[in-house]
């Protein structure tokens, strides 16, 4: 059970954090220009998804999308109100957790909404603490990548100078179903 | 790996619903012998025949694959890693599956884009004999018809059958009767050549003009 | 815990069947099915694209074809219409290598399940292109075996109608009652695989 990466995007599609866990050479290949372009992707595909499951949803149950499984891995996202979308990277063998009262029945239920409250727990407590009540905080004007906007650094807020990615690193590290 | 694609077939045709073979092996002669009477010309049965077995195909690929999928006979039988495997699925499993008959495969080529299917028995010519040459008395035809039926190929079906069928999985074929047990050969063999491999993409209703 | 809808697309994207299987299911309009289904056809090729790794039998596992890709969808994302651009994308998938892989569709790395707040979305690729998609409720068990079924039931009554043509939207009674049959059974008792 491996996480292979992390995306969180803001409201208008624009990425606010990335980060990759697993390198493979398929990925050392890629230039940096075709990984902001797999971005848009990842955050084209949510935004659809998210239209495809609300029209498909019954009344009385929440349009939200949580997972998406294909053969190669699964995508785990959250969305919160404001529009931030947190999109997870993970194979597709979760650990079940050791929670008490899990049953083997529920047991995949369990593993799903722990990803759902393992990604609430990284907005919550991480993305808030860190990057939210940062100081320097601009929520327009959020620097990611290195690549844009070379021309006009100075005002804008870098995620570089909180602690948001130590602090993801230890979080993620001690779940369980990360290796 | 050969011997459970064997098994596979056997387990699905066992499954499968049964037909009279007598029915099945005249109703496809009166067919053909309809289509003669038609066409007039072999060389044209014998395209249409190949159509004929061309739709058959692309509906039954999709049996096969859908009926080994829900009998849990695993990856040997839906996934082909290369040409050979594809051979022995469409021999040893799709002719087993659908006529009950042992057809064994062989004579790849160099390349590995050909092989060959042989067939022992052939369930669709059991009554059949093709008029033989200098048979004045049932010839109709002034301008020697029945010479030509010997250019007929009567089980030509099967060449359109395995055509649809490796269509619809994106493998462009061309199937040819080199061996005909009707014309006096020992076996039916059905020769198979990998064309092209196709892609997935936008149908001609797409393409610009 | 029951099934909502059945939806069935075929090789090129176009909605070929669309049947409600429940009394919850959400009433949808035919237009909305088909925006449904060429938009569902769509985000399932790209699905394996955007994912970080791929299987090894992915036919866009090159590093010229990542590039082909990306430089289409990357103009044409974050636009309200993005459904109808993402059909396009599509055709200008770049042509399967030659060698064997395991499937046509990219060694199955689309879309097989989705998950959200209120429904279940499972989906079966055939070796021929065709996607059953079924959506359920949270909590249904089972959505795969009746995949399955479907499929058999496809190629037993849909396939062999003489008057079906490929590709075209099913009208087969025989293929629908076989349908409907199917869900009670799975509903009451579970669906045996055969």
């Amino acid at each position: 059970m491996t996480v292979h990466a992390i995306h969180i995007f803001d409201r208008k599609g624009k990425t606010l954090f990335t980060k990759r866990y697993t390198t493979t050479k398929q990925q050392l290949m890629q230039d940096a220009e075709q990984v902001s372009e797999q971005r848009k992707l990842i955050f084209g595909m949510l935004f659809s998804l998210r239209e495809l499951v609300g029209s498909l949803t019954p009344e009385g149950g929440s349009p939200a999308l949580q997972s998406v499984k294909t053969g190669a891995g699964t995508l785990h996202c959250y969305e919160t109100i404001s529009g931030l979308r947190i999109a997870l990277y993970t194979n597709n063998n979760p650990v079940m957790n050791t929670l008490p009262g899990a049953r083997a029945a529920g047991g995949e239920s369990t593993s799903i909404t722990s990803f759902q409250t393992a990604l609430k727990y990284i907005y919550s407590e991480i993305w808030v603490e860190c990057v939210v009540r940062s100081p320097l905080y601009r929520p327009e004007d959020i620097q990611v990548d290195p690549l844009e906007g070379r021309d006009n650094n100075a005002g804008r807020f870098d995620i570089k100078s909180t602690n948001f990615e130590v602090k993801l690193d230890a979080y993620l590290s001690s779940m369980p179903w990360f290796r | 790996m050969a011997s459970s694609k064997a098994q596979a077939g056997q387990t699905l045709w066992a499954k499968m619903p049964k037909a009279n073979a007598e029915l099945f092996a005249l109703t496809y002669g009166s067919l053909v012998t309809e289509l003669v009477r038609d066409y007039e010309d072999p060389i044209e049965v014998n395209a249409q025949l190949e159509r004929i077995g061309h739709s058959i195909g692309v509906r039954c690929v999709d049996e096969l694959l859908s009926k080994a999928d829900s009998s849990n006979l695993g990856s040997a039988v839906t996934q082909c890693g290369n040409l050979r495997d594809t051979a022995e699925v469409v021999s040893k499993v799709g002719f087993r599956m659908f006529l009950g008959i042992q057809a064994e495969v062989g004579g790849y080529s160099q390349d590995q884009r050909s092989f060959s299917i042989y067939l022992q028995e052939n369930p669709l010519s059991t009554f059949v004999e093709l008029p033989t040459i200098g048979d004045e008395q049932s010839s109709s035809s002034p301008s020697g018809g029945l010479d030509d039926l010997r250019k007929l190929k009567y089980s030509n079906l099967y060449c359109g059958v395995i055509r649809g069928a490796l269509e619809m999985v994106n493998l462009k074929v061309e199937c040819t009767i080199v061996r005909d047990t009707l014309k006096g050969d020992e076996l039916n063999e059905i020769r198979v050549e990998l064309k092209e491999v196709l892609s997935d993409g936008a149908g001609d209703d797409y393409k610009e003009e | 815990m029951g099934f909502l809808h059945l939806f069935i697309v075929n090789k090129s994207g176009g909605l070929i069947l669309h049947r409600s299987l429940g009394p919850t299911a959400p009433k949808i309009g035919t237009n909305e099915w088909l925006r449904i289904g060429s938009t569902f056809h769509s985000l399932h090729a790209i699905a394996a694209e955007a994912s970080p790794v791929k299987l090894p039998g992915n036919k866009n596992s090159g590093e010229w074809a990542h590039t082909n890709i990306a430089r289409v969808t990357s103009t044409t994302f974050v636009r309200t219409c993005v459904l109808s651009f993402l059909s396009t994308i599509l055709f200008l998938l770049p042509p399967w290598h030659f060698g064997f892989v395991s499937t046509i569709a990219g060694a199955d790395d689309g879309i097989e399940q989705i998950e959200g707040g209120g429904v279940i979305l499972r989906c079966l690729q055939t070796r021929t292109g065709i996607k059953f998609v079924l959506t359920a409720e949270p909590g249904t068990s089972g959505l795969d075996a009746v995949l399955r079924e479907i499929y058999v039931l496809y190629s037993d009554c849909a396939l062999k109608d003489p008057f079906y043509e490929l590709e075209m939207p099913i009208r087969c009674e025989l293929f629908t009652n076989a349908v409907d049959n199917l869900i009670d059974q799975a509903m009451s008792g579970g669906v045996m695989p055969r």
